[in-house]
């Protein structure tokens, strides 16, 4: 299903932010890797990655997450989530370690913060 | 013997004057007015009872003897410029045998100088008073004999003009002792030859008018069958089979395929043991796309090829393999005509006419009309080629519109089918619907659009669209299909369309639904029992403005089922719709339990031709208890199948006490071995793999079983599965078998997570 997830890009101050809805697995997660690491040019800081809307994310889409936090550092971006707080996905971002790599954060407004602040 | 022309009167003038200079043995004609006169009108009788020109041509042969003349022969020009000889017949055939060889080599020595052919040439006449001891060419010794015995004494050659054509020429011979003709029977052969001529143009037009009203029969006919048909081989067959015998003994039509490779698309002759004996020599020696002649020099420029006459030498000068050369002169090829298949300035194939055993032979006239009729024809061609490729537009558009994935409901099962009508035209506007309304209740739709093609299934787009809308705007089903309707108002057609729309609410088990013109849902109850149910029944959408939908209400309690579907299933020509719809009721009766295989069953006994003439579309649901003990599933290999799989799992999940945390975690974990049966596992033959579960006290099982083995995960970032597996689980076992691998994982649920 074709709309199984929907990737909405904004900008907030000067930061893309890409809202993920939906559910992510092993048949999207490899086309949203693509367009999402499209989003930021060249010269902006960083990239949101807003998972508010995100109801299902497995392993990968976990991958998913380390693939693009690595090809945003290798243009010296970086890559910031926002997973609310008591939501369903935070728990297997927990155990698989995501946190370690990448910073994550209860609201867009803190994540944005972080990355204009870098 | 020698030619001696200064033994010859000849008369190269007008008859008058070539009377007032010329002497004669007699001062009068062969025949005296009176009889001229009566023998005038008796030709012209027979002549004017005749509409058949070759007929017409024999009978002016004929009427002159013996009366005028002993023997006579009409010249008459061909359309391609040759001559057609008729005669009288001379009662000796060694004499006629011999006149006609006399005449041939006559032709060839003088060509236009003198004779018919100068006659026709000029229009002037010629009269030999006495070639008794003089022939006009030489006659070798062996043949004075039969000179002797033809006795050729005069002969006067006039020419036939018709509205101010000179359509041939008439020779009238006279062998018998003293009859020598004068300018005076000159004078009555032009009078004569005026007659014929005119008798003979009239039945020649009209012969013309006749072929000409025939071909516009053929061609309408042929127009006939290439438009009703999109079934482009067997109507080219068809096609084929009108031209023979009438037109060609064979007709042979060739295409260019998708490839651009030639094939034969139809031949066809009387006897169908030749069209078997034409396939076997096609079959033997193919025809070599390179060569400079035949169908594939026509397919090659686009420009006929005509051969009114096919001598051996040429048989001989095309075909190398002796075997073939045998085959084809079996064949007995007399004239050929090979004309393009053109359309949109494209060449798609070939036209073959073919003369063989009847000996005739094509013209001009032919050719043209062999032009008209393969025009047609690649008209159909291109139509038909041009539908298939609508077809497949109209088909993706369709389903492209259907939605793709039925929502997921706690306590409600669906399936659905639509399948397009095979015939190109008849694709058109059926579809269905579910959508899963706020207040947790669900739209059920079943829609047919009138009309067919690309227009129906945009237009089915936009109701279908339309009724998406409304029914979110909630309001119940009664105010969706109003709306709907008025809506139509706007569109650009009178578009139209039945449907029935229907809300069912999994907290009453019921269902409120309008039905607009279409066909009644039919309920299957649990003991099996099948009815219809009408309703209230209502106008189709987008007849009047002011029709009003009223809803009725249905109950539709736990493991019953509902089933919503298209005319497609129900309607057999010649078959009252009631009918049709009783045939449906018992079939539900007995189909299988599982939705998906009560689906199949319905489609396969209400509509086993594979040829559909329709769109089919069927949407079944049935509400169902959920079994929280138990849970089993059997899914293709596939990645798409994951989303069906999360879907039934959280279903089920539901059922337990497991908290949306507890769900999540378990739905991720079955996710996850699932994910690696379904990339690790397999090889390229499609597969399935199954997920079972069990709820025992507090504690639910899950196991996930495929018939690959596991693989160690490879490449980085990979091996997170079974991480999260065994995080999110408490207890995790992997069994790697021969047969297979299985995943079994354990948890308790509840409060306590």
């Amino acid at each position: 299903m074709a709309g199984m997830a929907t990737a909405i890009v904004e900008r907030r101050d000067g930061v893309p932010v890409v809202r993920l809805a939906g559910e992510v697995d092993m048949s999207n997660a490899p086309r949203l890797e693509l367009d999402i690491s499209d989003v930021a040019p060249n010269d902006a800081p960083g990239l949101v990655l807003d998972l508010s809307e995100t109801e299902y994310l497995d392993s990968a889409g976990i991958r998913m997450l380390f693939e693009l936090a690595e090809r945003l550092s290798g243009r010296r971006q970086t890559l910031v989530l926002v997973v609310p707080a008591g939501s369903l996905i935070r728990h297997s971002l927990e155990v698989t370690e995501v946190d370690q790599a990448v910073a994550m954060h209860d609201t867009l407004g803190d994540a944005i913060e972080a990355i204009r602040t870098g | 013997m020698p030619v001696a022309p200064d033994r010859w009167d000849t008369i190269t003038a007008e008859p008058h004057a070539a009377m007032a200079d010329n002497e004669t043995h007699h001062g009068g004609g062969v025949l005296d007015p009176q009889r001229a006169l009566g023998f005038l009108a008796e030709a012209s009788a027979v002549l004017a009872r005749s509409l058949d020109y070759e007929r017409t041509l024999s009978e002016v042969a004929q009427l002159s003897v013996p009366e005028f003349a002993d023997w006579c022969g009409v010249d008459v020009v061909q359309p391609d410029g040759s001559l057609r000889q008729i005669t009288s017949g001379h009662p000796d055939p060694r004499i006629e045998d011999f006149l006609m060889e006399l005449r041939r080599r006559y032709r060839q020595e003088k060509g236009t100088s003198e004779g018919a052919m100068h006659v026709i040439a000029t229009g002037e006449s010629e009269l030999m008073t006495d070639v008794r001891n003089a022939p006009r060419i030489e006659i070798p010794s062996a043949e004075s004999g039969l000179y002797e015995t033809l006795s050729a004494r005069s002969y006067m050659i006039v020419p036939m003009v018709a509205r101010g054509r000179t359509i041939g020429a008439l020779t009238f011979l006279s062998t018998r002792e003293g009859r020598n003709y004068t300018p005076v029977d000159l004078d009555f052969a032009h009078h004569l030859a005026r007659r014929f001529a005119l008798a003979a143009d009239n039945s020649r037009l009209y012969q013309e008018a006749e072929e000409a009203r025939e071909r516009l029969t053929f061609l309408a006919r042929a127009s006939e069958l290439l438009a009703q048909t999109l079934e482009l081989e067997r109507t080219l067959e068809q096609v084929a089979y009108l031209t023979v015998p009438r037109l060609a003994d064979w007709c042979a039509i060739e295409l260019v395929g998708e490839d651009g490779s030639v094939y034969n698309a139809a031949t066809a002759h009387t006897d169908p043991e030749k069209v078997k004996f034409a396939e076997e020599i096609r079959k033997r020696y193919p025809a070599d796309p390179s060569s400079p002649t035949g169908v594939p020099n026509v397919i090659r420029t686009g420009k006929s090829e005509f051969y009114s006459e096919i001598p051996d030498e040429m048989l001989v000068q095309a075909i190398d393999d002796p075997e073939q050369l045998r085959l084809m002169r079996e064949i007995g090829l007399s004239s050929i005509l090979i004309v393009p298949l053109t359309a949109r300035a494209r060449t798609l194939g070939a036209l073959t006419l073919v003369h063989a055993e009847s000996g005739r032979s094509y013209n001009e006239e032919d050719l043209r009309f062999a032009e008209d009729l393969a025009r047609r024809a690649a008209i159909a061609v291109d139509n038909a080629r041009l539908y298939t490729q609508e077809h497949h537009a109209v088909v993706t558009l369709q389903q492209s519109l259907l939605p793709r994935q039925l929502p997921d409901i706690p306590g409600i099962e669906f399936a659905a089918r639509y399948l397009p009508a095979t015939s190109e035209v008849d694709v058109g506007g059926d579809w269905y619907d579910a959508i899963a309304l706020g207040d947790g209740s669900v739209g059920l739709v079943i829609g047919d659009v009138a009309g067919h093609g690309l227009e129906a299934a945009a237009v089915m787009g936009q109701f279908r669209n339309a009724l998406r809308a409304y029914a979110l705007e909630g309001g119940g089903p009664g105010a969706a299909v109003e709306r709907l309707n008025r809506l139509t108002r706007t569109f650009e057609q009178n578009d139209m369309a039945t449907l029935v729309y229907g809300e069912f609410d999994a907290g009453t088990s019921s269902m409120r639904f309008v039905r607009a013109g279409h066909p009644p849902p039919l309920v299957r109850s649990p003991d099996g029992r099948v009815t219809a149910v009408n309703g209230q029944g209502s106008l189709p959408v987008g007849v009047s403005p002011n029709a009003r939908y009223e809803a009725s209400l249905l109950d539709l309690s736990p493991d019953t089922t509902l089933l919503l579907y298209t005319d497609g299933l129900v309607e057999r020509r010649g078959e009252a719709l009631e009918d049709g719809i009783a045939r449906l009721e018992r079939i539900l009766a007995d189909a299988p339990d599982s939705l998906e295989e009560l689906c199949d069953h319905v489609i396969e006994q209400s509509a086993p031709d594979p040829e559909r003439a329709d769109d089919i579309a069927v949407l079944a649901l049935r509400p169902v208890e959920v079994d929280a003990a138990s849970f089993h599933t059997s899914l293709r290999a596939e990645p798409s199948e994951l989303s069906r799989l999360r879907r039934m799992l959280m279903r089920w999940l539901r059922a337990t006490q497991a908290t949306a945390q507890q769900i999540y975690d378990i739905t991720i974990a079955a996710g996850e071995a699932s994910a690696n049966a379904i990339e690790h596992a397999y090889g390229a033959r499609p597969a399935r793999f199954e997920v079972e579960g069990t709820l025992e006290g507090d504690t639910v099982t899950v196991w996930v079983r495929d018939s690959g083995s596991w693989r160690a995960p490879r490449g980085r970032h990979r091996g997170r599965g079974l991480k999260l597996i065994d995080a999110l689980m408490e207890d995790v076992r992997i069994e790697r078998r021969k047969e297979g691998t299985e995943v079994m994982m354990r948890r308790r649920i509840g409060s306590e997570g």
